[in-house]
């Protein structure tokens, strides 16, 4: 007796919504919990249908039940899927932002005999609490979410930002560095050249000075010193030296104009500001940058070719374009494994210059396309490839509003297309510059 | 005269199951079977007046039994005890003329109950 | 270590299985309304690298939900992404399914196949065990490094829904005490 009015004064007490139901969902018992929420009085009542009292959801709670009395195993249901099976108050009407309860609910046999259920037992949980933090958590979790994924968008721009002063850097290095070898090489290519002018001068006369001799001797004719004259001759290899002295001046006079030519073109390439924009003509770059890459192409491929005649002038960086036009004309050079050829066409309509280099290389495979404008990507050997040169050639073509594409059959060879917008200055010029 | 009776199922668990809740008067004479074939071979020499049929067996199951034994032996009382409890593998096992769908585990009652119904006691 | 059980514990463990599996397949056929066929348990002493190695797929939605009384442990539930439209519909879903109402397909789902599995095993062996309700379970936020185990007992069998393409597999881990506790029970069954 004690006992039993010790249990009832607990179920009417716990936390926890308590609520028996017979196989037509007529309430057999609930606790205080339900009757202090819906506004009864325990005693007030007789016991009413779960179904029409609860009919918003009805049929949810319908469902459940039957499949306990079906299945004879517990079923749940879950705040995050179903807040507020029983439209409940909040437990927090006044410090809390919900208005109402949000529940976790378990049903279950409660009386079975024989497999058979006779009665379903629902047990309400109240997890207000729980949701709205929960759910605060899971805002704040999007939010970090959110910025996390700006900072990794901002710290990818920062790295590729860094990538390409990394490698501008790099150039202007090596301008610099070129521009001060030629700078160097110049002085004693000139005063060698010069030199080498009067020595083949010094050298035409000096040979007709022996010319002159020779006759001389003729008339002499005095066999005693002719002998020793032509003793001499031959001891000393006249004859030989005659012919080669001028060949070896012809010589070393080309070879002398080839290098000139080499520090006038590095001078050209690593023109002192190389980001400056200007009107420049795009064959006369591909030309340069031909000759600078000659020594890294000559070997491997034929050059052909196909320029259309007359092209305007473009605005561009003409320096910047060079070095897109010398990557990809090493990296054709490079695909090329044995001999093979190079084709370059420039063609131009009202609004655009096209640049197709075309190679007869080993080609790329295809999951290889997606990332061959990433920096750092290569397929090179160490020290051979810094996978930099597509991804620079990248940014300068961006820079001109340009597009770079590329097609490629692995073991025919690739195809990589510049398309350079023919703009007004006003569109391509960067951020304005600010007055100071 | 005992009755020849084959308990086929490839569980020994399971057949002992079916042996412990044989009521004690009954007057047979058992012999265990561990998959169909043994199954039918002590159907060929008389040894399954009675058949207690696992549905689930190796080598030919107790559905491929059950259609042997339509064809041929429809003299046989076939009552199957089977884990698989689905309408469909009950409609079957009815079409083939099982006498008895018993579901596993099996209830000593039950099987009590069937054997009274057959007038095997 | 499968030496772990004898010849005949196996067997009737087996069996075992198969008769719980076979309740559970029915009140998921009755469910669905669609026959299920099912197939033949696996019992199987797993460690955390092979148990690890089991949660890897990514074709597959995971639920837990642990269990306690004479044995305890964890049942997982493995059901295949694919079909749980078909299923949806079976069961009187609003298809397609949004996101809420496919984790509570889900969880329902596990929870008929876990408690009827359990619970026919429990029964047999005259053991009782309660189930706490599943949540749904994603592996790979999980380290295995920190588990407190050596071994468990699994006990695994797949359920394939004909007429979709759904299938899904439930697996029942005892904690190792309670594995002494089954056998002992095990042991009274086959006196
Ligand atoms: N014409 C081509 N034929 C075949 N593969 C090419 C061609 N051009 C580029 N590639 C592939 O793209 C990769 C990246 O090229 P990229 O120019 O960016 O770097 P790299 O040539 O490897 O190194 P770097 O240019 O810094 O010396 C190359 O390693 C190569 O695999
Ligand atoms: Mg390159």
């Amino acid at each position: 007796m004690q006992n039993t009015s010790l249990l009832s004064k607990l179920v009417s007490r716990l936390p926890l919504g308590i609520c028996i139901v017979d196989q037509s969902y007529k309430i057999l018992f609930w606790n205080d919990f339900f009757t202090d929420r819906l506004g009864i009085l325990q005693q007030d009542m007789s016991l009413p249908n779960l179904l029409e009292l609860f009919p918003h959801e009805a049929r949810f709670l319908k469902k459940k039940i039957n499949s306990v009395f079906v299945l004879n195993n517990a079923s749940f249901s879950y705040w995050e899927h179903r807040p507020h099976v029983f439209q409940f108050r909040s437990s927090r009407p006044i410090t809390g932002e919900e208005t109402l309860m949000f529940q976790n609910i378990e049903f279950f046999p409660l009386d079975v005999e024989a497999q058979q259920v006779n009665t379903v037992c629902m047990v309400v949980q109240d997890v207000t609490e729980l949701a709205s933090y929960y759910q605060a958590q899971k805002k704040l979790s999007g939010q970090l979410e959110q910025e996390h994924a700006e900072l990794m968008k901002l710290n990818s721009k920062l790295e590729a930002a860094q990538n390409q002063l990394l490698q501008s850097e790099k150039m202007a290095a090596i301008g610099q560095l070129a521009a001060g070898v030629a700078h160097e090489i110049n002085n004693p290519v000139g005063f060698v050249s010069s030199n080498l002018q009067s020595l083949q001068d010094y050298n035409t006369k000096l040979f007709k000075l022996v010319q002159f001799y020779q006759k001389l001797f003729a008339k002499i004719n005095h066999p005693t010193y002719q002998t020793l004259e032509q003793d001499m001759l031959k001891r000393q290899q006249f004859a030989f030296i005659s012919t080669d002295l001028p060949e070896l001046l012809h010589e070393s006079i080309e070879g002398l104009e080839r290098v000139a030519a080499i520090v006038k073109n590095l001078k050209a390439f690593s023109h002192v500001d190389s980001s400056e924009w200007q009107y420049a003509n795009i064959i006369d770059g591909l030309e340069n940058t031909l000759k600078i890459a000659a020594n890294q192409i000559k070997y491997k491929a034929e050059i052909h070719r196909n320029y259309q005649p007359n092209l305007p002038e473009l605005y561009c960086q003409p320096m910047q374009l060079n070095q897109v036009f010398l990557n990809l004309l090493v990296n054709a050079a490079q695909a090329i494994e044995d001999k093979g050829d190079i084709y370059i066409d420039v063609a131009a309509t009202e609004s655009a210059i096209t640049i197709a280099i075309k190679d007869t290389g080993v080609g790329i495979e295809k999951k290889h396309l997606q990332k061959i404008f990433e920096p750092f990507f290569t397929t090179k050997p160490v020290g051979t490839g810094t996978g930099l040169g597509l991804s620079l050639s990248y940014s300068i073509l961006q820079k001109h509003k340009a597009s770079l594409s590329v097609k490629s059959e692995p073991g025919k060879g690739s195809c990589f297309t510049i398309t350079l917008p023919i703009l007004a200055t006003e569109q391509l010029s960067e951020s304005p510059v600010s007055k100071n | 005269m005992p009755i020849p009776v084959t308990i086929a199922d490839d569980s020994l668990m399971s057949r002992k199951a079916v042996k412990r809740a044989l009521p004690p008067e009954w007057d047979v004479d058992i012999t265990e079977a561990c998959n169909g074939k043994e199954a039918l071979l002590a159907v060929e020499s008389g040894k399954a007046e009675v058949l207690f049929l696992d549905l689930t067996m190796p080598e030919l199951d107790g559905f491929g039994v059950l259609k042997y034994l339509h064809e041929h032996h429809a003299k046989t009382i076939v009552i199957v005890i089977s884990a698989d409890i689905q309408p469909e593998a009950k409609r079957l096992v009815d079409s083939l003329g099982a006498f008895r769908f018993l579901h596993k585990p099996l209830q000593a009652e039950q099987l009590r109950e069937t054997l009274f119904e057959v007038g095997l006691i | 270590m499968n030496t772990l059980l004898s010849e005949d514990q196996r067997d009737a463990l087996q069996e075992l299985m198969n008769i719980s599996m076979g309740q559970a397949a029915n009140a998921l056929a009755r469910l669905v309304g669609a026959k299920v066929t099912l197939s033949i348990p696996r019992i199987v002493s797993v460690t955390p690298l092979q148990f690890a190695e089991m949660l890897n797929d990514t074709d597959v939605w995971y639920t837990r939900q642990s269990f306690l009384g004479h044995i305890r442990g964890e049942v997982l539930t493995v059901l295949s992404k694919t079909g749980c439209d078909s299923i949806g519909e079976l069961m009187d879903y609003e298809v397609p399914l949004d996101h809420d109402a496919l984790s509570e397909l889900l969880l329902e789902l596990a929870n008929i196949l876990a408690g009827a599995c359990l619970s026919g095993f429990t029964e047999q062996l005259a053991l009782n065990a309660k189930l706490s309700m599943p949540t749904l379970f994603f592996p790979e936020n999980q380290q295995t490094v920190h588990v407190h185990w050596a071994s468990t007992l699994m006990m695994e069998v797949e359920f394939k829904v004909e007429a979709s393409q759904f299938d899904s597999r439930v697996v029942i881990c005892l904690e190792d005490i309670a594995v002494d506790t089954l056998l002992q029970a095990l042991n009274r069954l086959l006196e």
